[in-house]
């Protein structure tokens, strides 16, 4: 396997990773910190949205 | 960080406003309800950054609805240090009705005469200083569409921010002076904040008001005893209300000169457009005609159907590089040129991609993963983006001029059939554009039941991810087939959403979801000409969110979808032509018999999984679907023909000469993913916004089951039509059932709790 081959792989495995870890985070941590956003998908469900108190259905 | 709040009349321009202080694109429309929850931003221009909130609108502060409760419970609680109140000017009585509560409370207040150009340009004249000496608040006469007068509003808002305020009120000297007194004292003796604003609300019975301060509802109740309004008997509330129109009245509309001759000729012209557009029968053909337009122009191959009056080869361009961007035999709408021409581009890239790689000596398989894996699927996807930004253009264009809540009160005598509310179509068509924030608007929506069906239906209602789906398929079965124009497919799709979002919602509201459907009122917006930069900003964000999520999760899920394709489950690498033996055609050819009923099954060849994986991979984002087929029918079609990458309807082409798939199979399969489980971030947002978790999971078999029955109605019937029989039979007895239920003659629960009781004994 050449130089450009291994960069290959290597990019094509970051991408995937990052795109994964930062689903997790954004996840577990809200957008950004919670502003008590409706229209967030993770409303009243991230970390962060629970501990502000901000989000009521 | 200082914190303004903007508070006003639903459609009174809070959100345009909330845009242009904050430089944020939130959603905005020429219909009331469009925010139902506060949103936050930041002002920069002052000396020092504010905070800015954006609430929803709202008719008063009394708790009718949600929006009503967030607005008073984020201005009671939180305690801004300056309440923006945006008056429409154009309807200045009504809008003041909600300013007359908001400066009871202990809370600077401003008013911003918002749309003051529209005033102005029917000849009306507005004394802002006169209104400013009648109200005692800072009045600035702003347009938050043309960005004027706004920084004047922000630099007053922030002096008044700096001075305290305590509530007054208009009601002083009425028959309920002496009440709303002693109700103050009261409360103030306890400690409450804003004791004025809590006190008036108490007199008039508000729920919340009564709940949290009993004792001194107590007093109320004594005093109602002993009090007979001539015309409100002791309806408080009434009296109060009677009170504050009459105030407005007298005191603030001196301030309005009307030019009575420009009020009537617009009054007609909105009349006689309103005539044609909301006729009783002819309302919803229009709207039909119109939506069928849009769709023609979005996605037709023989636009003005010119097609066999043009000489051939005409607009073709044969022997050029715009071979067929323009037409083929017919010419092609502008949204076919904009995606042939981005094709094109894409399929260079491509291309020139892949020479320089194996010019380069770079292995097989590392061109394949880039040209294949990274730029197949991304591709494929990409070039779909002009015809999704047209789509929205022309919503939001429908949307902006007050069309769309025309439709709304044209199709509430349809719906309230149904069981809805015209009320519940703004968020349907919300769906159009992406199913989450469509959800969320529902909370406008009062009843529970109907919010719930009206959930359960917007994923029908196609949203931008399902277009590549249905315009590569459709793309694809007319350039395999020779069969229709592809833009009558996409349209007749849509309309299949439509419709079984309507059955969908009929079935539910006669069954499991009955309840009394809330009667609609909606204040009709006057009509106004889009303005450029509100769409612009519109068309940005979508691009934006398009191209973010093409190089994050579609990327990602490309690259996965390639390494899973061409390695086998003892992790040898396979070329091309040996995809049949890797983990993904494993998977895919295990849970395929499950889709024979919907055509995509056992009954294709080897390569028909590719089929099942790509409804699969759909449920992490829509557009996978179609960058799925871009990955794996370069591949596959590369292990047959020479290595040439495919995008968009090209590759779907490829994959259905490869599968040997037939039409009824094609237009089950999108039908399939137009109606079944939605994207990651719809079925979150379902979840926080059903009722219960068992509703949720209702929601979720509800959505795999009408995907599944549509879909196989679908392509039985079309594959042998003679089952129409069958069908017409088993929906015969369904709407027996139904009907018999619904008329008392089956119960449905005694019969489920008898079964029950049998089980356990």
């Amino acid at each position: 396997m050449g130089a450009i081959e291994i960069a290959i792989t290597v990019v094509a495995v970051l991408i995937v990773v990052s795109v994964a870890i930062a689903a997790f985070v954004r996840k577990k941590q809200g957008k950004g910190g919670c502003s008590g956003c409706g229209e967030c998908p993770h409303a009243a469900k991230c970390q962060s949205c629970k501990a502000s108190g901000k989000y009521k259905k | 960080m200082k914190k303004f709040a903007l508070a006003g009349n639903p459609n009174s321009g809070k959100t345009t406003l909330f845009n242009s202080l904050t430089g944020s694109t939130a959603h905005v429309g020429n219909w009331p309800g469009v925010t139902v929850d506060k949103r936050e931003g930041v002002y920069k221009k002052l000396s020092e950054p504010i905070a800015i909130v954006d609430l929803p609108g709202i008719y008063s502060l009394s708790p009718y609805t949600p929006e009503e409760v967030i607005s008073r419970n984020y201005i009671l609680d939180e305690k801004p240090d300056c309440v923006i109140n945006i008056v429409d000017a154009t309807n200045l009585e009504r809008n003041l009705y909600l300013t007359t509560q908001l400066m009871e409370i202990d809370v600077p207040v401003i008013i911003a005469l918002n749309m003051i150009d529209e005033v102005e340009k029917a000849g009306d004249k507005i004394d802002a200083a006169k209104l400013e000496s009648n109200i005692g608040l800072p009045v600035v006469k702003i347009s938050a569409l043309k960005n004027k007068g706004i920084e004047e509003l922000m630099r007053r808002a922030f002096e008044c921010s700096s001075k305290p305020r305590k509530g007054e009120t208009v009601l002083e000297g009425g028959s309920l002076t002496h009440l709303i007194g002693d109700c103050k004292i009261a409360l103030e003796g306890a400690g409450v904040d804003n004791a004025l604003f809590h006190a008036i609300k108490l007199a008039e019975m508000d729920e919340l008001e009564v709940k949290a301060h009993p004792q001194a509802a107590k007093t109320v109740e004594e005093f109602k005893k002993t009090f007979k309004d001539e015309t409100f008997g002791s309806d408080f509330e009434a009296i109060v209300a009677d009170s504050r129109y009459k105030y407005i009245s007298k005191n603030y509309s001196s301030a309005l000169t009307r030019n009575k001759k420009s009020a009537r000729e617009k009054l007609t012209r909105s009349d006689k457009a309103d005539k044609v557009l909301t006729h009783k029968i002819w309302g919803i053909p229009i709207f039909l005609v119109i939506l069928f337009a849009v769709f023609h122009l979005t996605f037709s191959e023989n636009f003005l159907y010119l097609g066999a009056a043009l000489p051939e080869g005409w607009v073709s361009g044969e022997g050029t590089a715009f071979e067929g961007v323009f037409g083929d035999g017919g010419i092609n709408s502008i949204g076919v040129i904009l995606f042939n021409l981005l094709d094109l581009a894409t399929s260079s890239i491509s291309s020139a991609i892949g020479d320089a790689m194996a010019a380069g000596g770079v292995a097989e398989w590392a061109t394949g993963l880039v040209v294949d894996g990274m730029f197949g699927g991304l591709f494929a996807v990409l070039s779909f983006l002009p015809q999704i930004l047209l789509l929205f253009l022309f919503f939001s264009i429908l949307e902006d001029s007050g069309y769309m809540a025309r439709v709304a009160f044209i199709l509430d005598r349809i719906f309230r059939r149904f069981g809805l509310s015209g009320r519940a179509f703004m968020p349907m068509i919300m769906g159009f554009g992406c199913s989450v924030p469509a959800m969320v608007n529902t909370r406008t929506l009062a009843d529970e039941n109907e919010r719930v069906a009206t959930i359960r239906v917007i994923p029908f209602f196609s949203c931008g991810a399902k277009l590549p789906i249905l315009t590569a398929i459709a793309g694809g079965v007319v350039q395999i087939t020779g069969l229709g124009n592809a833009d009558l497919i996409t349209y007749g799709m849509y309309v299949l959403g439509i419709a079984t979002a309507i059955c969908a919602v009929l079935i539910m509201r006669s069954t499991t979801m009955r309840g009394e459907v809330p009667p609609f009122i909606m204040e009709l917006p006057a009509y106004r000409m889009p303005q450029l930069k509100s769409l612009t900003m519109l068309l940005w964000d979508k691009l934006k969110h398009f191209v973010k999520k093409a190089f994050t999760i579609i990327l990602a899920s490309t690259i996965v979808i390639w390494f899973v394709s061409h390695f086998s489950f003892n992790w040898k690498f396979l070329t091309d032509a040996e995809m049949n033996e890797s983990i993904l055609a494993g998977i895919g050819m295990l849970v395929r018999p499950l889709f024979t009923p919907v055509g995509f099954g056992s009954q294709l060849n080897d390569w028909g999984w590719v089929f099942v994986v790509a409804a699969v991979t759909g449920l992490i984002a829509k557009e996978n679907v179609i960058a799925t087929f871009g990955t794996l029918a370069a591949c596959i079609t590369a292990g047959f023909t020479a290595d040439e990458a495919l995008e968009g309807i090209d590759s779907v082409a490829e994959m259905i000469a490869a599968t040997g798939i037939g039409v009824p199979a094609l237009i089950a399969f999108i039908a399939f993913n137009m109606l079944t489980i939605p994207c990651f971030a719809a079925v979150a947002t379902a979840k926080a916004e059903m009722p219960d978790k068992k509703r949720f999971n209702n929601t979720l078999i509800f959505w795999i089951i009408v995907s599944y029955l549509v879909a196989s109605m679908i392509y039985l019937i079309g594959e042998w039509w003679w089952t129409s029989f069958i069908w017409a039979a088993f929906w015969a007895a369904a709407i027996t059932l139904i009907v018999l239920n619904y008329r008392g003659k089956i119960d449905f629960k005694a019969i489920r709790s008898k079964i029950t009781v049998k089980r356990r004994a």
